[in-house]
């Protein structure tokens, strides 16, 4: 018999890197995002009779870790009461090997929107319905800002291979 | 597979083995610490509110092509029990609310109401025309001990904003026109008038965005009009009052350096010294007691307190303060006071996120150069100086305190 604590604590093995890496897309900062998800796995432990009844519990927790991330990084920008665009640097964690962050720096260099997608597709590993609902815009725009993103990473990656 | 994806693959195995998950009782213990720590809900979705009215133009972490309007992106989950979101004071006894009361801990469930006090302690419900279709987005805008201004979305509308007027305490109503060919212009900033953003959803005005400037909402007709003369500084889309003069930051256009100037009546500015050209500035805080100014630079990511400087020439020059690496406070929450007797300001907990939960309060008492942490004559952060003083909030423990002269502090009754 599965117990709701081990119906929960398997939700939270099988999903809680996934969720990190989501969320990432968001704070572009992994430690942030780490903090996060944990916050967004409480709010689940306390309401698990809905979390049960949802279609996807790991959509619903992923959509609670999202809506945190963004109220925290609005709650930031609020007390400063001024507005300027700023794109957080996201930073590899430390034991990243040489070519992997070759990689994360040239997705670093994505415009945002292209950044995301890639994030939360290739390293979050969602599929692109997924995706477009989280981003809000449609399915067949989400596919052409991963192709242009392939391209640009592809591209900028064999340009630093050419410079060796 | 393509050489790229191996290394999309590679990297993504690289990431997940780098998060740790901590222990399911860790969860389940911060689930319990959650539950008593439900008021910080409300500290999160007052500030959400605040930002959603106050900063029209916010944008999200994906940068501005991403921009999705506030309203949709405020938090899903919100306290059930009600709670003030919005609060301001003419003075120690005229004082309007917003309260909001959630019964489904959605946004869609929120409705929100108008209180009012006359006398700092006992609050009275406030009839508004149209309130049963407020959400959480309702700005309110203190003209003075019985006139306030009430802007909520059209329901149904997207974009279209309506404004209320009452000059009795809530009385009675009037809608003023805010569509965009209503906006007028003023030389100057009327007694008792408050700057806006010029640039704000609720005037219609997003499509000026990259002109900034600074409306004045103008008492006895409530009418949003342009202020003509602002001092030459880019971004300068935000006053700030400090004992009765008003404080405007901005970029100076020749070399991109932040510069302070500061006005009376907003019919001549005095601009000052270039102060410095760090990016990592998002805004400024301003006090001013006799005549000496104070002038925080706070961080844009973290509100960290990035540097602070002293003029005594009515902002004419400005000396940076010389402060040890690290020394406290290191961020800044809301404004500063200066009071004969020191300068006060409010700092965020060290290592949290940036929370306006439990702030911690320092005093200076050489002129800025060293602080001590002091016990808050106050609750909450320095939110805002008001007509007649200083209004000090504790959105998480829905507590509020209002000071004529900074010195002295009298803790106001807020509405349950």
């Amino acid at each position: 018999m599965v117990t709701d604590e081990d119906w929960f604590a398997q939700l939270y093995e099988h999903s809680f890197r996934k969720l990190v890496l989501a969320t990432y897309a968001m704070t572009s900062d992994l430690g942030e995002a780490e903090e996060i998800t944990q916050e967004a796995f409480a709010i689940a432990y306390g309401r698990q009779g809905r979390l049960a009844a949802a279609d996807s519990p790991e959509a619903w927790v992923r959509t609670v870790a999202l809506n945190l991330a963004r109220r925290r990084l609005r709650r930031r920008t609020m007390l400063d009461r001024l507005l300027r665009p700023h794109r957080a640097e996201p930073q590899p964690p430390a034991d990243t090997t040489s070519e992997h962050l070759d990689l994360h720096e040239a997705i670093r260099t994505l415009p945002a929107e292209q950044r995301a997608v890639v994030v939360l597709h290739y390293l979050a590993d969602l599929p692109v319905d997924d995706i477009a609902s989280i981003v809000d815009c449609p399915v067949g725009t989400v596919k052409s800002r991963l192709s242009r993103a392939r391209a640009a990473l592809a591209t900028q990656l064999r340009t630093e291979v050419d410079h060796v | 597979m393509s050489d790229l994806d191996d290394q999309l693959t590679g990297l993504r195995e690289n990431l997940r083995d780098s998060v740790e998950p901590p222990g399911l009782r860790d969860v389940a213990d911060r689930a319990t610490r959650r539950r008593v720590r439900n008021r910080m809900m409300i500290a999160a979705a007052v500030a959400v509110v605040a930002v959603s009215v106050a900063v029209p133009l916010l944008r999200g972490p994906l940068g501005p092509d991403d921009y999705v309007p506030p309203a949709t992106n405020l938090p899903k989950y919100l306290p059930t029990t009600p709670f003030i979101s919005t609060l301001d004071f003419a003075d120690a006894r005229h004082g309007f609310a917003i309260r909001q009361t959630c019964p489904e801990g959605h946004t869609d469930s929120c409705r929100g109401e108008l209180l009012a006090t006359s006398d700092g302690r006992t609050w009275r419900e406030v009839r508004v025309p149209q309130m049963g279709s407020w959400k959480l987005n309702v700005n309110l805008i203190v003209l003075g001990p019985s006139e306030i201004v009430v802007d909520h979305p059209k329901p149904g509308r997207n974009g279209s904003w309506t404004r209320l007027h009452s000059t009795d305490g809530g009385r009675t109503w009037r809608e003023v026109d805010v569509t965009p060919s209503a906006l007028s212009s003023i030389d100057h900033i009327p007694a008792g008038a408050q700057l806006i953003p010029w640039c704000a959803s609720y005037l219609g005005t997003t499509d000026q965005c990259a002109e900034a400037g600074l409306g004045v909402v103008v008492p006895g007709t409530a009418v949003t009009a342009r202020l003509t003369v602002l001092p030459p500084l880019k971004k300068a889309n935000q006053a700030m009052r400090a004992n009765g003069r008003w404080w405007v930051a901005g970029r100076d256009p020749q070399t991109d350096r932040w510069t302070a100037a500061s006005s009376t009546d907003g019919r001549t500015w005095t601009a000052g010294d270039l102060l410095t050209d760090d990016d990592t500035i998002g805004g400024w805080a301003f006090a001013t007691t006799g005549s000496t100014s104070y002038a925080a630079a706070v961080g844009l990511q973290d509100a960290g307190l990035r540097g602070l400087y002293r003029s005594t020439d009515g902002g004419q020059s400005w000396q940076l303060i010389e402060r040890a690496a690290g020394a406290k406070p290191t961020t800044i929450l809301g404004r500063m006071v200066a009071t004969p007797d020191g300068l006060l300001i409010t700092s965020s907990r060290e290592g949290e996120l940036i929370d306006t939960s439990n702030p911690e309060t320092y005093r200076s008492s050489d002129g800025g150069r060293t602080f001590e942490r002091v016990s808050a004559r106050f609750p909450g952060y320095l939110d805002r100086d008001t007509t007649a003083g200083y209004l000090a909030f504790d959105s998480d423990r829905q507590r509020s305190a209002f000071s004529a002269d900074g010195v002295k502090w009298r803790e106001l009754s807020l509405p349950k």
